[in-house]
């Protein structure tokens, strides 16, 4: 197969406001993927630090956030250009894997019903499609700490609830159409909710989040004991839950 | 001790100019609504531009002070009070232990703002004092907080004199550039979007202003990608939603606008039932 002219992984670059360039990627070209997606945005990161506010990605996208306003866009889309395209080394960017046991019991799993009615999944085979597969973090967005994940298996999309409920939990794993995620704080949500973690997503004390855009994560199902047991252990010490990185 | 907050209002909270550092942890930017207002005020006391200030929304509020600085409020129109007689907005005040200051009426706009000499001290959260639930709470002011700033001996004689120019017309015109979504809507709905008259909702809040209309259109909800303040989102039933400082990072509604810092400002201060227009700040 030939391979696509390299310039065609970058779709567009558009002027997003006075301060920002959003630069929209082809998800589709052979040489585009999430871990590229990351060397790029941290290539940029380090190579224009003193011009940027921030870089942020999403599934096929950076949002470039400069620290002035914008007067030269198209010198500094020409720019923007050649930093992209230019061969640079692989970074060594420490992708993790991460377990996040989750409790798929009736008490948390409160749409397995959802998906015996409109999907006939028994909650079996739901909870052995859900934790069967690993899903890499694309990008934290939504709410602090809130993963977005690869997709699950085609047997499990179902989109969202038509009314979306005041409260989810924090620790609520969740179903939107092909995504799957976990709620980090107490939140109104539309996801339709299958288990809950005891892990703490987001740190409001040390404003950390457990999840990083690069992790693999599986989810492992636990019962109501082993939930309990680790719940309680990381309130005692946040740091218990990092036994479930592995940093390798 | 130094400032005592004897009624917050609808909501009092620490300002700055927000935080960009936590965008990728999904941390909204945050940070002062009407970013002019708060900038007038620091610049007349000599502040940086970045120094932390008191927003205030609506009406009513009272704060006590317990050592003596130099003040200026922010307001587009509002009856503001030191000790029961009446201040003016845009001007340096001395203030005094003891002092009462009372937002009594805000006239026109939402948001006002007050600054003292040298910025109001409170720790920083990722770069930045602005209250945001998840991150700073305690940047929320109620009844009774308490919050600190220096002492200022500095004396006033020569006041810089600050052009404050803010004009509130009938129908404001929301200065735009198009968003990638934009293009995809038919001709007859881009037309509408930039000659139509829209009129602000009741629905209102720091994290997105909804225009009452709705518009009919075909696009489809996209990939989740990243938005920012200012950001006008047209949802699958025709609503449009234009995002505010503490707006979520990413979306998945169709973006079609992006307002210009001074357009969001302009909006901020907008009331329910205000009209509005959009109208690109670019020619194409």
């Amino acid at each position: 197969m030939k391979l696509k002219d390299k310039s065609t992984i970058i779709s567009n670059i558009v002027k997003y406001s006075e301060r920002s360039i959003l630069i929209t990627f082809d998800a589709n070209h052979q040489l585009f993927s999430l871990d590229w997606l990351l060397q790029k945005r941290s290539w940029l990161l380090d190579n224009i630090s003193d011009k940027l506010l921030q870089v942020n990605s999403t599934y096929n996208s950076l949002l470039v956030t400069y620290n002035f306003t914008i007067n030269d866009f198209y010198g500094e889309k020409v720019a923007l250009r050649q930093l992209l395209l230019n061969a640079n080394e692989p970074y060594n960017l420490g992708f993790r894997s991460v377990i996040i046991p989750t409790c798929y019991d009736d008490e948390f799993s409160i749409d397995a019903k959802e998906f015996e009615h409109k999907k006939e999944l028994s909650k079996q085979d739901l909870i052995r499609l859900h934790s069967g597969q690993s899903y890499r973090v694309h990008f934290i967005g939504f709410l602090p700490g809130f993963p977005y994940l690869s997709q699950v298996k085609k047997d499990l999309y179902l989109p969202r609830k038509s009314q979306p409920r005041p409260k989810i939990s924090a620790g609520s794993v969740g179903i939107a159409g092909r995504q799957t995620g976990i709620y980090p704080v107490n939140s109104p949500g539309g996801w339709q909710i299958i288990g809950q973690t005891p892990l703490c997503l987001f740190d409001a004390k040390e404003l950390k989040t457990f999840l990083k855009a690069g992790d693999t994560i599986r989810f492992k199902p636990i019962n109501r004991n082993e939930y309990d047991e680790i719940k309680a252990e990381i309130q005692l010490d946040i740091n218990f839950q990092n036994r479930f990185v592995d940093e390798s | 001790m130094s400032l005592k907050v004897i009624k917050s209002g609808p909501l009092a909270s620490i300002q700055d100019q927000g935080r960009y550092s936590g965008l990728t942890m999904g941390i909204p930017i945050s940070g002062v609504m009407d970013s002019r207002l708060s900038t007038y005020a620091n610049r007349i006391l000599g502040n940086p531009k970045q120094a932390p200030v008191i927003e205030i929304m609506g009406q009513g509020a009272k704060f006590q002070f317990f050592k003596s600085t130099y003040i200026v409020f922010a307001a587009l129109d509002a009856d503001i009070l030191l000790n029961g007689k009446p201040i003016q907005a845009f001007e340096i005040y001395k203030v005094f232990a003891e002092d009462v200051l009372h937002l009594k009426r805000v006239k026109s706009g939402m948001w006002t703002y007050l600054a003292v000499k040298n910025g109001f001290q409170i720790e920083q959260k990722m770069g930045s004092s602005s209250y945001y639930a998840h991150v700073f709470d305690q940047a929320k002011l109620d009844n009774n907080s308490i919050i600190d700033f220096n002492t200022s001996a500095e004396n006033f004689d020569e006041i810089s004199t600050v052009n404050t120019q803010l004009n509130f017309s009938e129908v404001i015109e929301l200065k735009c550039f198009k968003l990638p979504e934009f293009k995809l809507l038919s001709n007859s709905v881009q037309y509408q979007l930039l000659h139509a008259e829209f009129s602000i909702s009741n629905q209102i809040d720091r994290m997105a202003y909804q225009i009452s209309e709705r518009l009919d259109h075909q696009l489809e909800e996209i990939i989740t990608s990243p938005v920012l303040p200012g950001t006008v989102q047209f949802t699958s039933g025709g609503k449009l939603i234009i995002l505010m400082r503490d707006a979520q990072v990413t979306g998945g509604y169709p973006r079609i606008f992006q307002l210009t810092e001074d357009s969001i400002c302009q909006l901020a201060q907008a009331r329910p039932r205000q009209k509005l227009k959009f109208s690109l700040a670019e020619p194409t």
